[in-house]
């Protein structure tokens, strides 16, 4: 309705006149975390590849809680396992994230998922084998991935790291 | 009439007899909750651009120009709140990455070149870093260019993660946050009008809601051509678990270079396999980009990173072996 002087307000009126206001801002926080991704990708990781060749290191640049670490790898020797960790400063738990994808002649898939909405039986108790357990990266906290291979693997090999994470819009930029 | 007073608010029913602050508390509730969005402002991510292609060449001083750049374009106004250097190498001279406006070399707003700096002396298996903490602001469209300049580095490793936020409300139009400062309502005659005023001024600022924060990633293939088999150049782009991740690809851009002409491909596939965006690159032997244009492209919802619900961004180029595409470059921006 159009409000002016001399209009009788109902209770309908009252009910509804911030309504769009907080319909947008409840919609709106429905709508967090969003989602972030971060993708590392490695090329020709063989057994012989010097550490400080086979990572990525890069500074969190917000909070953020980890949904997943996956990986993809091209062909190579089928049955060859490539690991990859993901480990943290001393902000983080001192164990790694650890993924592993094992070769196949194709594209090969896998993940380790840190948290689908649902527990793992005692979360509490080795938690670096406990698939569910939630990851916090803290903003500012340095990660390290490393890919380590077998011995068996082909130097053309793309192996490629991701780092599915969800996150809350910051208050600041500090 | 229900007040509920741990959230300051009301609740009328018919008939009832409401006083002037009845009302006010129903718009200062209004505004507690804007004010609480609206401090949600930015969306804040890290893209690492790697310059060394594989685990076993390094890159040099004496490399091929276009492998001692990167691009990076926004489709919104942003700003990089922090650069990073990481890698390992040996130095001569000192290794100057520099960041500035393609085709112009000149800095950002905000910021001073060179980006980052390693210094002489560095030695093979002394990780070596750099920090620049200068706030760039950067503009919707604008191609910037990271770059090597240095005359004395071998480097097996080496990559540079800039820290880029996304202001939504900037992306609103508004340099400030949404705010709603009701005007309180008294005895007085004209109270509707301020009641109308209020409620206008109030869906005004929560109208700005609509706009959303963008994080982008960086998809990446380096080195290949038109008989590169295709599983060394299908890169996944995994979904998120659930909708209320709310992503959405808004805009992606393919930057590439080559050493012979032919045209550079990146295809994004859903979880289907269908095709839902294309980018050819025709730009030859320059570093070029071209943009997709608006996307609207939502890609939760899935199971994380499991095969069946990935999607998946391919790489293909015309340049015939020994001719290669020397990298091919896909930066995507998700929308929150």
């Amino acid at each position: 309705m159009t409000i002016a002087n001399g209009s009788t307000i109902l209770a309908a009126d009252l009910n509804t006149m911030a309504q769009p206001a907080l319909v947008n801002t409840r919609v709106d926080n429905t709508r967090l975390p969003g989602g972030v991704e971060f993708i590392a990708t490695l090329v020709g990781v063989v057994a012989t590849t010097p550490s400080y060749r086979s990572k990525v290191r890069v500074v969190v640049p917000v909070d953020m809680r980890v949904e997943s670490i996956a990986l993809q790898t091209s062909p190579g020797t089928v049955g060859a396992v490539v690991t990859v960790d993901v480990t943290g400063d001393g902000a983080l738990p001192n164990f790694a994230m650890r993924s592993q994808v094992t070769l196949t002649a194709g594209l090969a898939k896998s993940s380790r998922r840190f948290f689908d909405n649902t527990m793992a039986a005692n979360p509490g108790v080795n938690p670096e084998l406990t698939s569910r357990v939630g990851r916090l990266l803290p903003r500012g906290s340095t990660i390290t991935i490393t890919v380590s291979a077998p011995a068996n693997l082909l130097a053309t090999m793309v192996t490629q790291v991701v780092i599915i994470g969800r996150s809350n819009l910051a208050r600041d930029t500090a | 009439m229900k007040v509920i007073d741990n959230v300051g608010a009301v609740r009328f029913t018919a008939g009832d007899t409401v006083a002037p602050e009845d009302i006010n508390r129903v718009f200062n509730y209004a505004a507690d909750a804007i004010d609480d969005v609206s401090e949600k402002r930015y969306a804040i991510c890290a893209i690492t651009f790697p310059f060394v292609d594989d685990m076993a060449t390094p890159i040099t001083n004496a490399s091929t120009t276009n492998l001692k750049y990167h691009r990076f374009v926004c489709p919104v106004d942003c700003m990089v709140l922090r650069a990073f250097v990481d890698g390992n190498m040996t130095t001569t001279v000192a290794l100057n990455p520099l960041f500035v406006l393609a085709g112009t070399g000149t800095s950002p707003q905000g910021g001073t070149n060179p980006l980052l700096s390693i210094p002489i002396g560095a030695v093979v298996a002394n990780d070596v870093n750099d920090i620049n903490v200068q706030r760039m602001q950067l503009v919707a469209g604008q191609a910037y260019d990271i770059l090597l300049n240095g005359t004395g580095f071998n480097a097996e490793r080496l990559d540079v993660t800039l820290h880029v936020a996304v202001d939504r409300w900037m992306l609103a139009g508004a340099v400030n946050e949404p705010a709603f400062t009701p005007t309180r309502v008294i005895d007085e005659v004209t109270n509707a009008v301020v009641v109308a005023a209020n409620i206008a001024a109030a869906n005004t600022e929560a109208a700005k809601f609509s706009a959303r924060g963008m994080a982008c990633c960086l998809l990446l293939a380096r080195n290949f051509h038109s008989a590169t088999p295709a599983t060394n150049l299908t890169f996944a782009l995994p979904t998120y678990l659930a909708a209320r991740a709310n992503a959405r690809i808004v805009r992606a851009y393919l930057s590439a270079s080559a050493t012979a002409a032919g045209t550079v491909t990146a295809t994004v596939r859903n979880a289907a396999a269908a095709v839902v965006a294309t980018l050819v690159n025709a730009g030859g032997t320059s570093l070029t980009t071209v943009d997709s244009g608006a996307l609207n492209i939502p890609i939760n919802a899935g199971n994380p990173s499991l095969s069946a619900q990935d999607f998946n961004v391919d790489f293909t180029a015309t340049q015939v072996s020994p001719q290669v595409c020397q990298r091919a470059a896909l930066l995507v921006w998700i929308e929150w």
